[in-house]
């Protein structure tokens, strides 16, 4: 194994499953750099969460500092390998947007529990309840987005962002819950196809755990 | 000459126009930063009925917004790093910058956690409030506090106790974090005690002179 020895060593942990860890897996892929994806079965969680900053996965080891919190894992890869957007400004404005996001997944909560399983509820209650004013409110905002950036594939600027790889992610998690979840957003999912179907980012999905 | 160089350094600086409540909330790190560079702003502060007035025109529907020479950012945290990549309160490295981000994140956890809690917390003294926000705090707030602030504790005596949660240097997070603590001083005190290593954290970022001056010039609100 040649090491490339200004490349420093990364290591990814988290549970096996896409979740909070797969957009940081592909920026790795997408830029083709190696890391090692740390993938442990849920039941052996007790065993490393006391070893974790925030006792919270995931975590990235870059030789051996460890970086807690999806997000600050995500922007940190991505602005080392250009998947930032082409200006500070830029760069901001996909925070902002990922920050938005996360509200909406705390808006979603109660209804993205019961559909994974992890807690007990009404499936259709909780879907008109939480997620569906909440789609609407968000992915309004982004069918604008989309459509202001001139649907040319992604929803700010015109490089590959991380905030791209969230969405599209995103996307395919509801519409396994909700088949048609997206539907009344056609510039979303447009966006959406021309992300996933990026050569690199394409080969992933299609060979990933 | 000097004067020109001056001119045209004044002609390259954006313009900046911060709009929030007149309050320090989630707003107050952006204008620190803006003060601790010496960077002109303008600082709009909506009273009362402002806000739900011009709300449905805003550029996202919520505060605070910043105006960098007219484009718009939204969201507190993109502002905040904005600015703090502009006037250097980041930490030295990516990685530092990285993890100021972490502790970002982990805040805003906590803030999640914290929500139950702090309307009665700002309400205590209504009529018949003092029961629920007994109730709340020791099971929403205190929970919470303890998760956050053993964190906080085991990362600032990791980072060797040395004024700064992250690096050498005053970071965003220093800013958001000791002015949090004021907030809960004022509101609960006593309910930060104990943590010993946030109270030096918090004096000794307090002590930075040109935040001392601001905290004393700045309009004062409770929160």
């Amino acid at each position: 194994y040649l090491s490339l020895s200004n490349m420093p060593n990364y290591k990814l942990t988290y549970f096996e499953a896409r979740g909070f860890a797969e957009v940081s897996r592909q920026l790795f892929h997408l830029s083709g750099t190696p890391y090692v994806d740390n993938r442990i079965q849920r039941e052996r969680w007790g065993e490393f969460k006391s070893m974790t900053p925030f006792e919270k996965v995931p975590v990235l080891e870059i030789d051996g500092k460890v970086l807690p919190q999806s997000f600050a894992i995500a922007r940190y890869i991505a602005r080392e390998f250009g998947f930032a957007g082409r200006s500070n400004l830029e760069a901001a404005w996909i925070d902002a947007y990922a920050d938005q996001f996360k509200d909406y997944l705390e808006y979603i909560r109660p209804f993205f529990k019961v559909a994974i399983g992890a807690s007990q509820g009404d499936f259709e209650q909780l879907k008109k309840e939480f997620a569906e004013p909440n789609r609407d409110k968000f992915f309004g905002f982004l069918e604008k987005l989309a459509k202001d950036n001139g649907l040319n594939g992604h929803f700010v600027g015109d490089s590959l962002t991380w905030f791209d790889l969230l969405i599209a992610d995103h996307i395919l998690t509801m519409e396994n819950f909700v088949p048609g979840f997206l539907d009344a957003f056609p510039a979303v999912l447009e966006t959406r196809e021309k992300i996933v179907n990026t050569p690199k980012l394409k080969e992933w999905i299609e060979k990933r755990p | 000459g000097v004067s020109q160089a001056t001119e045209e350094k004044k002609n390259m600086s954006p313009v900046y126009k911060f709009t929030y409540f007149h309050g320090r909330g989630i707003g107050e790190v952006a204008r620190q930063l803006f003060f601790l560079s010496d960077t002109p702003f303008e600082d709009v502060r909506l009273v009362g009925e402002e806000w739900m007035k011009i709300k449905d025109q805003s550029p996202w529907g919520h505060l605070p917004w910043l105006e960098i020479d007219g484009k718009v950012l939204c969201q507190s945290f993109a502002i905040a790093r904005y600015l703090a990549i502009q006037f250097g309160f980041v930490g030295k490295t990516p990685f530092e910058s990285a993890m100021v981000d972490a502790l970002g994140d982990q805040y805003k956890d906590y803030w999640n956690d914290m929500k139950p809690f702090f309307m009665p917390m700002y309400r205590q003294n209504m009529e018949g409030m003092k029961e629920e926000f007994e109730k709340k705090k020791k099971d929403v707030g205190e929970p919470a506090r303890d998760k956050f602030y053993g964190i906080l504790t085991k990362e600032y005596k990791k980072n060797g106790s040395n004024g700064h949660m992250v690096g050498d240097s005053l970071t965003w997070i220093d800013l958001v974090v000791v002015d949090h603590m004021g907030v809960m001083d004022h509101y609960v005190p006593g309910f930060l005690d104990g943590f010993e290593e946030m109270r030096d954290l918090q004096k000794k970022v307090n002590a930075n002179p040109k935040l001392a001056e601001w905290i004393k010039k700045r309009p004062h609100t409770p929160q």
